[in-house]
């Protein structure tokens, strides 16, 4: 007992439903107490222990809790009842970039973050120039943070937060933005963290990293740990209970269920084939659509819709931004009920499961939805002609496309007829 | 229990140096100042001063210039009007009226600047509050620490007065650090207070200003003590600010020397604010976060 990282017993939040309207309101409504009951746990008697060096996982829903217990354990906000031990340096990243000043330099940022977050300002001096060069924005260092890209902001944020040397590190949602190459190199060094013997407790809507970094996960289910074990054996539990959503189409109709903010809200998401039905299975040769329905309240020309598609064992197979295929596409500029379709072209998927996650930015950047799990589809695989496609019609691989072969020149050897020429 | 991973204990066990042990749970009653941790954290202290300092003055054309210029053009304009038009004196012959004028608005503009940032402080700072631990005190000490920075500067200009006037200040300056103290604790005191109503309610925001207003002239900035009729005198002395600007004054000019028992009435209201201010902001503290 003695030596555990974080030992919680009994630990429960509870918070006032009604007074406070944003978060909260909107979790208790989609539990449906918001009118029934004046206080609601966000966690409840939650005990666990953490062993240092280990890695976790916090895997559930949207509003199941895990915020909320990340917060308490980052002492940001108190828990109502049971205790939490906590032992050894904490680093906290509930979000990128806490702390940043636009008008100050990124070298001026980077201390003021540093400090912040815990560092001394002699630690900060000797980890500055790999924070700078983790986050790339040498040329930049002394431009005022608020001429920078959102990409290079969110960089040099994370370089700051990646060098810090806490004993516990806690990380929610906060790689969310940034390339593919730079959520890479964020995991890469959360690895590393966890390998230098730092427990690390982990929040992301990307299983994917989840499953890479951490070995044990917790399933959280409105505020209760209703599982604790391997990760693989969590994200299987965790993406089995979207299982009953299989109709291809998810509609809220009760406008205070709808899953976003007063600007914009979501109304449905569907699956759909070349006739426009909703579906839940597919062959693979066919063209699919997601349609998303959007209810626009306030004009926003930036609003970014994205879906991402995830496969069942919790892979992210693709996400795709609707101004990629679209740059035309302006659903908020005219407030009122807008359906977008992405179609997911035929002959891409593999044969399997998938799931769809809708994400929805507000001034291209301010995530307002991200709701998981919506709705999931079945494809069978049934383009190409292969040998190779085993009995269960699935090529090995997260996706199926089928390339174009082509026998070209042997590079450095004279060409030779490859036909015999007749006569 | 649950299982904990055998992996864990396979690795290079950490240093077991200050690896103390903390227990987070809900806390109960009074709560007063942890200074172990303040000592901990101080580097912040510096850091938000210096953040709001950099920042103030970004991207303006007169930077710091206008902590001269806020102070220098209130005096003339205020000289003008009650010095020149309405007659108002220093009440000693030998202290002209400007002189008198603009060391009172020193200390006064400290105190204009100083509280309403430390009373927005746990307001403004929402954004890191809600997602990174720091002790919050650092907040409203930061905001009523940094305008000190203005108020240095704008003394120099005090200085210069003092040399066109050709005087010297009296010994009684050896005084002066216990004045601007008092000064910042009075600050700090009722802002700590207003942090913690202004959680709950946001009205406080829309009153600290016409509060202001009305304080400055309670507050013997304009006029002397000795100017006021006998009964209010007493009265004005519940007013800490008289302590602070009458002793300022005092202790730069070595005229009218405050009454002892008025200075220890301010003092102690001041402290009485201040210690009672903590433990309604230690309240409003924990629970902030849920009230965004």
């Amino acid at each position: 007992m003695a030596d555990l990282a974080i030992s919680a017993h009994g630990l429960g939040k509870r918070y006032r439903v009604g007074q406070v309207e944003t978060g909260f309101g909107r979790l208790s409504r989609t539990l449906g107490f918001r009118k029934a009951l004046d206080f609601m746990w966000a966690i409840d008697d939650m005990t666990f222990d953490i062993a240092p060096g280990e890695a976790v996982a916090l895997i559930g829903r949207n509003g199941a809790g895990k915020s909320t217990l990340l917060k308490v354990l980052a002492r940001i906000t108190e828990p109502t009842k049971g205790y939490v031990d906590v032992r050894g340096r904490m680093g906290a990243l509930l979000e990128i970039g806490t702390g940043f000043h636009a008008q100050l330099t990124g070298r001026e940022n980077v201390y003021l973050n540093g400090s912040i977050l815990g560092m001394t300002r002699a630690e900060v001096r000797r980890k500055f120039d790999q924070i700078v060069e983790f986050s790339g924005v040498e040329k930049h260092i002394d431009t005022p943070v608020k001429w920078y890209s959102s990409g290079m902001y969110v960089r040099l944020a994370f370089g700051v937060a990646a060098h810090l040397e806490p004993e516990i590190l806690v990380v929610d949602e906060v790689l969310a933005v940034g390339d593919a190459d730079f959520q890479r190199r964020c995991i890469g060094r959360m690895s590393e963290v966890a390998r230098e013997g730092a427990t690390v407790i982990f929040v992301s809507h990307n299983l994917q990293p989840v499953r890479a970094l951490c070995e044990r996960a917790l399933l959280i289910e409105q505020g209760r740990i209703v599982d604790d074990g391997t990760t693989d054996a969590i994200v299987r539990r965790y993406l089995s209970s979207f299982e009953t959503l299989d109709t291809g189409r998810m509609r809220w109709d009760d406008p205070e269920q709808r899953p976003g903010n007063d600007d914009v809200r979501l109304v449905e998401v569907r699956a759909e084939d070349e006739t426009g039905a909703a579906s839940a299975t597919f062959f693979s040769s066919q063209t699919i659509g997601v349609v998303v329905e959007l209810e626009v309240e306030t004009q926003d020309p930036a609003l970014v819709v994205m879906v991402d598609l995830i496969s069942a064992d919790g892979t992210f197979v693709v996400s795709s931004y609707h101004v990629d295929g679209n740059q035309e596409l302006r659903p908020g500029e005219r407030p009122g009920l807008h359906a977008l379709r992405c179609q997911i072209p035929a002959g891409l998927l593999n044969g399997g499961r998938y799931i769809v996650n809708v994400r929805v930015f507000a001034h291209g950047i301010d995530g307002v939805i991200h709701e998981k799990g919506i709705l999931h589809f079945d494809v069978t695989l049934d383009h190409g002609e292969s040998y190779f496609v085993g009995s269960h019609h699935i090529r090995q691989g997260v996706i199926a496309p089928v390339f174009r072969w082509d026998e070209v020149d042997p590079a450095g050897v004279p060409a030779v007829a490859t036909h015999w020429s007749v006569g | 229990m649950f299982p904990v991973d055998v992996t864990a204990s396979e690795l290079p066990p950490r240093p077991a140096a200050a690896t103390a042990v903390r227990r987070l749970q809900p806390s109960r009653g009074l709560l007063l100042v942890n200074w172990r941790e303040l000592w901990q954290y101080r580097e912040l202290l510096f850091t938000f001063m210096w953040r709001d300092i950099r920042a103030r003055y970004k991207q303006t054309y007169l930077g710091p210039l206008w902590a001269i210029l806020k102070p220098v053009v209130s005096m003339v304009l205020l000289a003008a009007v009650f010095g020149g038009l309405a007659g108002f004196t220093s009440g000693q012959p030998n202290v002209p009226y400007p002189l008198f004028l603009y060391a009172g608005l020193l200390v006064w503009s400290y105190f204009l600047s100083a509280l309403p940032g430390a009373a927005a402080a746990l307001l403004n700072n929402a954004n890191i509050i809600g997602k990174i631990y720091f002790p919050r005190l650092y907040a409203p000490i930061a905001q009523v620490t940094a305008p000190l920075i203005d108020f240095l500067i704008a003394f120099f200009v005090l200085i210069g007065l003092f040399a066109y006037y050709g005087r010297w200040p009296s010994w009684h300056i050896v005084f002066l650090p216990v004045f601007i103290l008092l000064a910042v604790l009075a600050a700090l005191g009722f802002g700590i207070w207003l942090c913690g109503i202004s959680v709950r309610y946001r009205d406080i925001a829309f009153t600290i200003p016409f509060v202001l207003q009305l304080w400055f002239y309670i507050t013997p900035v304009l006029y002397p003590v000795g100017r006021l009729p006998e009964p209010y005198r007493k009265l004005i002395a519940i007013n800490p600010m008289t302590a602070v600007v009458d002793g300022f004054r005092w202790s730069l000019l070595g005229i009218s020397r405050p009454n002892v028992g008025v200075l220890l009435a301010s003092t102690g209201v001041v402290f009485a604010v201040l210690i009672s201010g903590l433990l309604v902001f230690r309240r409003a503290e924990r629970t902030v976060v849920d009230m965004f």
